[in-house]
């Protein structure tokens, strides 16, 4: 699971009025270089949560990001190969994410995160 | 294709009114632990567990849902709109992937499904034939229980995955609150004329 995907995903227990950002539990991160799309980038940074992927991609181990987002910054090189290394390139393999509010975990297994719900939740 | 309802709905351009409410209180279930408002027609679990099995068995090509698949993305010709973020619900997702050839201008696309083996499936096979550059992100996640950030897609597509569902207006629902203001939903459904089919052959 990438962090582009975290930054979509919320939790949506009954009666969990805000279950969005998840927590996330690493256990196993990868990294996995793929090809640098500019525009995609670009317009990707409007539509994503800025201080959500900072916090997500520090709890990977990269603190690479500033801590606040400014369209300014696409224009510099190394700003967008951060933003393109945290957004696409780290994967969490194994862990799990975390409601904010009841504290539920849902499984990452092999990348991919499990979002069902038991019956007793919906 | 009369066989199939195809579904297109827009939401309107103005915010929709009751999107300061979660997700969980959309589903039409009525809110007593007790009971449930909406009759449980399927047995959900169980029919995760016949899909998770139904993978295994999946081949890479299937003409009907290729065909199905096809017939829906054509509406996004009608559309002078593009939808660089797209939602696909469980059903036929691998067929939708096929299907796409750029169609809509994805430029990210979520493939969700309640069956875990069923996305893995679907995300070996993109690792094989990684032919186009959309970004893809798999979930497993209940199309009656959405998990994705309110008004966060431009695009729903669900191919002939609505109708195991016991509570389609409260997927519906949340399918709407996932949409950004003029969004839109694509569906295509089991329904009407094919299930008159259905009972012909059954009684033959």
């Amino acid at each position: 699971m990438r962090l582009l995907t975290h930054n979509m995903l919320s939790s949506n227990i009954k009666g969990v009025t805000n279950g969005f950002p998840l927590r996330i539990e690493a256990v196993k991160v990868e990294e996995k270089t793929v090809e640098m799309n500019t525009d995609f980038l670009k317009n990707m940074f409007v539509k994503i949560d800025w201080k959500v992927l900072v916090e997500a991609s520090r709890t990977l181990g990269y603190a690479e990001l500033p801590e606040e987002g400014d369209s300014s910054f696409l224009e510099s090189d190394e700003f967008l190969s951060r933003f393109h290394h945290a957004l696409l390139e780290l994967h969490l393999e194994e862990g799990a994410l975390i409601c904010p509010e009841t504290g539920r975990r849902f499984p990452v297994t092999k990348g991919i995160p499990n979002m069902l719900l038991h019956e007793d939740e919906v | 294709m009369r066989a199939f309802w195809s579904l297109l709905l827009r939401t309107s351009r103005k915010n929709q009114p009751f999107s300061a409410f979660p997700f969980a209180n959309f589903s039409t279930h009525n809110a007593d632990h007790s009971h449930h408002s909406t009759l449980q027609i399927f047995d959900r679990n169980l029919k995760r567990k016949q899909r998770d099995r139904a993978a295994w068995l999946m081949s890479s090509k299937d003409p009907l849902l290729d065909n199905v698949a096809h017939n829906l993305l054509d509406r996004l010709h009608d559309c002078k709109k593009d939808f660089p973020t797209a939602l696909c619900l469980g059903g036929s997702l691998q067929a939708i992937r096929r299907s796409l050839n750029g169609r809509g201008s994805i430029e990210k696309l979520i493939m969700m499904d309640a069956s875990s083996e069923m996305v893995q499936a679907c995300k070996n096979a993109a690792d094989v034939s990684n032919n186009d550059n959309i970004e893809s992100v798999y979930v497993v996640g209940d199309e009656e229980f959405l998990p994705i950030k309110e008004s966060s897609v431009d695009l729903v597509i669900s191919c002939l995955g609505l109708h195991w569902t016991n509570d389609l207006p409260g997927a519906m629902i949340q399918s709407r609150l996932a949409l950004k203001p003029d969004g839109l939903f694509l569906a295509a459904i089991l329904g009407g004329e094919t299930l008159k089919y259905f009972s012909k052959f059954s009684s033959t």
